[in-house]
């Protein structure tokens, strides 16, 4: 599938389950979208384990905004942030998926704990279909990973009478910001 | 009987208070989306076989996968345990739990520590368990039983909820559902923040990397299996595949067939225990529950029931699953699955709820692995027979043909006596015909004595066929089949009608595999010869046609004039639709009213509708399919019979599809269904006419 229909793909099936999708064109637009909802948001922001570049890029960016918490913290301190901010390894166009490696469990706090996870997504990293993360998942996995998580939108119950919900335990606003 | 008696005592008590409130909601819910995800995909139907190899080869190696998933997780750090029933599996997790020197259990929602009635267990051990699902939570608080697989408290109101919660924070929580879910949410993150021990269970087991996957959607699962010091997983062994392609296949079949999601939110695949915070010195225990499974690999018939991934899609599409709610159609193991696990997990006596299944089919059909539960329930109450006896009425309605060749024999007098109500009255309290139940009319002169007369030579036949009757055209409705033979003859077919029994299948339907098994035999016998000559099986009734195609080949394993007596059949309206896009006969109407189709259940596995709608609309027919996805009732016989289980669960299943009808602009219902016939004319109080009632043929002009 070509590259524009993947991400097209992608975007659509995203929304329809709830998530949000921010298109930037770098790293640093993808910053300065990080600090806006950080200042909204006015609480901590967890960061999961990702390359110093963009450690770097957050702290610099987050300075005088908001207090930075992690990688690797314990659970509680990310339990009190207001955002999580990923990088997901792939995004599946198919399911309208992120994929996350985790090499440790905080990292999987990161998208779990905090009301707003934010995932910065490079477009390239987009894939058709669900079984072309297999490859990448395994690569993942005998490279020290632990676990992966496949997320398609927001928590969600209908369990009251039906009525659907977003936002239980986990996050209630999932936003990619996805770098073509 | 006592099983039966008390399940009768509990479907009257149903009957008189109502469906579960909110269920047929849910199950609707969960159809639509499921329609909506299959049409999205390219190929359903080869995704769908896919998933049923991956089942069956996962099934084939199950001990061989054991032993490589339980390798690998313990190279990945894992402690693996195999727990050979329930009690070993609880005491396993118990001693986990006091090794650690915890109270405290978070625990995600899982089918299989319900199994083993793990909560109540270690409660029992002085621990504390809290479910962290809403639902299951819900549930919990209100000491009962899931009503439904993916919605286990649609049966609570959202001010049932409140009070719930509201006792448990010994303060007033809002009506609102914000309120409700900020509490749970708050609430919830103290036990998740705390919890000494996160257990979960696990929808896949990978052995190739000795890892576990689980699916949830409100992200309680990711935080019990994460946050915890240790993390207690519980996995059925028929959950183990080989590898993760097949994993991530079941995932998404998992999320289609349940909810309609493409997949379920957060899919957590873990592989060994993850440090927390660089913290390595974290457990993972995965204990792998055998807990019957392994006699029902060695049976025959059961071992298709660990094919089973937990969806719930067969509910969701069970007529009366959706009157008498999990509770009653259920144990632990709610639904038509249900029962066979609950057959062969937790004992024979607690399966009695299969005779609440009515044998529509619909959830193989429904089923994404398309495993054959229909015939695993037919199973259950043939051992439940063994055990009990036949409910007498059921005994009595598989003496159907008898009793048709009798009536017609002694038409009209036998009409008349079946039109008086002392003798109707009589009839009910002996052999359980409910003195209500609309009985069609018997003619004197059968198809079967009829055919010579309508029978003729056809020089150069085009195709040569031989029609099966089965009861209704033969006894009742001789000049259905009269119109059949006389069109096809008209297009060049030569129609023979040798000798032949009805096909039998309300003796599947009640569990009398004997005698099923006889028909099976018998009518193979009487039709073998002429399959052989390459004649092909026209038959008109849909329940007949679906014997022959899909239980006859199954009763007679490896029988191959079984297999070959399948091939052959075909139905009525599916030949006469090619007749007539061929151009050899042309399709007329002999009314234009508005036609509103009924598809029979055991329809929907052949056609479905696509004949009947392509012949209709040749001949100018404006016509619709009325629907709602589920049988109708009457399920052959079974809304026939007196009582609870019988003719009031039947107009019960029935009362949503009538007034479907009711309300619509349709001026006839048009089925191919005799008994669904009787049923709709009577619940809808509408004209209902089969397809050869209003179609007639002549040679194109």
């Amino acid at each position: 599938m070509p590259t524009d229909m993947l991400v097209a793909r992608f975007i659509e099936r995203f929304k329809e389950q709830g998530g949000f999708v921010e298109l930037v064109d770098s790293w640093d637009e993808a910053l300065d979208s990080i600090a806006r909802e950080a200042r909204a948001a006015a609480a901590p922001v967890a960061v999961a384990t990702c390359g110093e570049e963009h450690l770097e890029g957050i702290r610099a960016r987050l300075g005088g905004v908001s207090r930075l918490v992690g990688p690797r913290a314990p659970p509680i301190e990310i339990s009190r942030c207001g955002i999580g901010v990923t990088f997901p390894i792939a995004g599946i166009a198919e399911t309208g998926s992120i994929l996350e490696l985790n090499y440790d469990d905080s990292d999987r706090l990161v998208s779990t704990l905090p009301p707003i996870h934010i995932a910065y997504l490079e477009s390239r990293r987009l894939v058709g279909r669900l079984l072309e993360v297999a490859p990448i998942l395994k690569q993942g996995l005998e490279r020290g990973a632990f676990s992966a998580t496949i997320i398609s939108g927001p928590s969600r119950t209908a369990d009251i009478e039906l009525r659907q919900v977003i936002g239980v335990h986990g996050p209630h606003v999932v936003k990619i910001l996805l770098e073509v | 009987m006592t099983v039966h008696r008390e399940l009768e005592g509990r479907v009257r008590e149903l009957l008189r208070t109502g469906p579960v409130r909110g269920l047929y909601a849910a199950m609707m819910r969960g159809l639509r989306g499921r329609a909506k995800a299959i049409v999205e995909m390219e190929d359903y139907e080869a995704f769908r076989s896919e998933a049923r190899r991956i089942k069956e080869r996962s099934i084939a190696r199950l001990q061989e996968l054991v032993d490589i998933f339980s390798k690998n997780a313990e190279e990945r750090g894992a402690r693996v345990y195999y727990a050979r029933d329930g009690e070993e599996a609880v005491e396993i997790v118990a001693r986990i739990v006091r090794n650690a020197g915890a109270r405290l259990v978070a625990k995600s929602k899982s089918l299989t520590s319900e199994e083993i009635f793990l909560n109540e267990r270690l409660e029992a051990r002085g621990l504390e368990v809290v479910e962290t699902d809403l639902g299951e939570r819900i549930i919990q608080l209100a000491h009962e039983r899931p009503s439904h697989l993916v919605f286990p408290a649609i049966h609570k109101t959202t001010e049932d909820v409140r009070s719930l919660f509201s006792a448990e924070a010994h303060r007033e929580i809002g009506g609102d559902l914000q309120e409700i879910m900020g509490y749970i949410r708050q609430r919830l993150r103290e036990v998740f923040l705390n919890a000494d021990v996160g257990f979960n269970g696990a929808n896949v087991g990978i052995a190739e990397l000795g890892a576990v996957v689980l699916e949830t959607n409100e992200g309680n699962g990711r935080m019990t299996s994460s946050i915890p010091r240790i993390q207690i997983v519980l996995i059925g062994v028929e959950k183990i595949v080989e590898k993760l392609e097949e994993a991530l296949m079941l995932a998404r079949a998992h999320a289609v067939a349940a909810t309609g999601q493409r997949l379920t939110t957060y899919v957590s695949i873990m592989a060994g225990r993850s440090p927390m915070a660089g913290d390595a010195s974290r457990e993972m225990h995965i204990i792998l529950l055998d807990n019957g499974r392994g006699r029902m690999l060695g049976d025959e018939v059961f071992r298709e029931a660990l094919y089973c991934i937990r969806c719930g899609a067969c509910m969701n599409i069970c007529a009366p699953y959706s009157v008498t709610g999990g509770h009653v159609f259920g144990h632990i193991y709610p639904g038509p699955i249900g029962i066979p696990w609950t057959a062969n997990i937790h004992g024979l006596d607690k399966a009695a709820f299969a005779h609440l299944c009515i044998s529509c089919g619909l959830c193989k059909e429904v089923c994404p692995i398309s495993i054959n539960i229909p015939l695993m329930i037919s199973r259950v109450k043939a051992l439940l027979a063994e055990r009990y006896g036949y409910p007498y009425a059921d005994r009595s309605m598989m003496m159907y043909e008898r009793f048709g060749r009798v009536a017609s024999q002694l038409a009209p007098l036998s009409n008349w006596a079946l039109k008086s109500r002392a003798i109707r009255i009589l009839l009910e309290k002996i052999v359980g015909l409910d003195r209500d139940a609309p009985i069609p009319e018997f003619r004197r002169e059968t198809f079967l004595k009829r055919f010579s007369r309508v029978r003729e030579e056809v020089s150069n036949p085009q195709s040569k066929v031989v029609l099966f009757l089965d009861f209704f055209a033969n006894y009742c409705r001789p000049e259905i089949a009269e119109n059949l033979v006389r069109a096809l003859q008209l297009a060049g077919v030569a129609v023979e009608l040798p000798p032949q029994l009805t096909s039998g299948y309300p003796t599947i339907s009640y569990g009398n595999w004997e005698e099923a098994k006889r028909y099976a035999a018998r009518n193979i016998e009487l039709l073998s010869s002429y399959v052989e000559q390459g004649y092909s099986i026209v038959s008109i009734e849909p329940t007949a046609t679906y014997a022959l195609k899909h239980v006859y080949p199954y009763l007679l394993r490896g029988d191959r004039r079984a297999e070959a007596l399948s091939q052959a059949t075909m139905e009525a309206l599916q030949l006469l639709r090619r007749l007539v896009d061929e151009g050899l006969i042309a399709v007329k109407a002999r009314t234009m009213k508005r036609c509103g189709i009924h598809i029979p259940c055991h329809q929907r596995p052949l056609s479905g509708a696509e004949n009947v709608l392509a012949l209709m609309r040749a001949a100018g027919l404006e016509t619709s399919i009325i629907e709602d996805g589920m049988c109708c009732g009457m399920a052959g016989t079974f809304g026939m019979k007196h009582g609870p289980i019988g003719r009031g669960l039947s107009r019960a299943m029935g009362a949503r599809l009538f007034e479907l009808f009711k309300s619509s602009v349709v001026e006839v219902i048009v089925t191919e269904s005799s008994v669904c016939t009787l049923h709709i004319k009577e619940g809808a109080e509408m004209e209902v006419l089969h397809p050869l009632d209003i179609l007639y043929f002549e040679k194109p002009s």
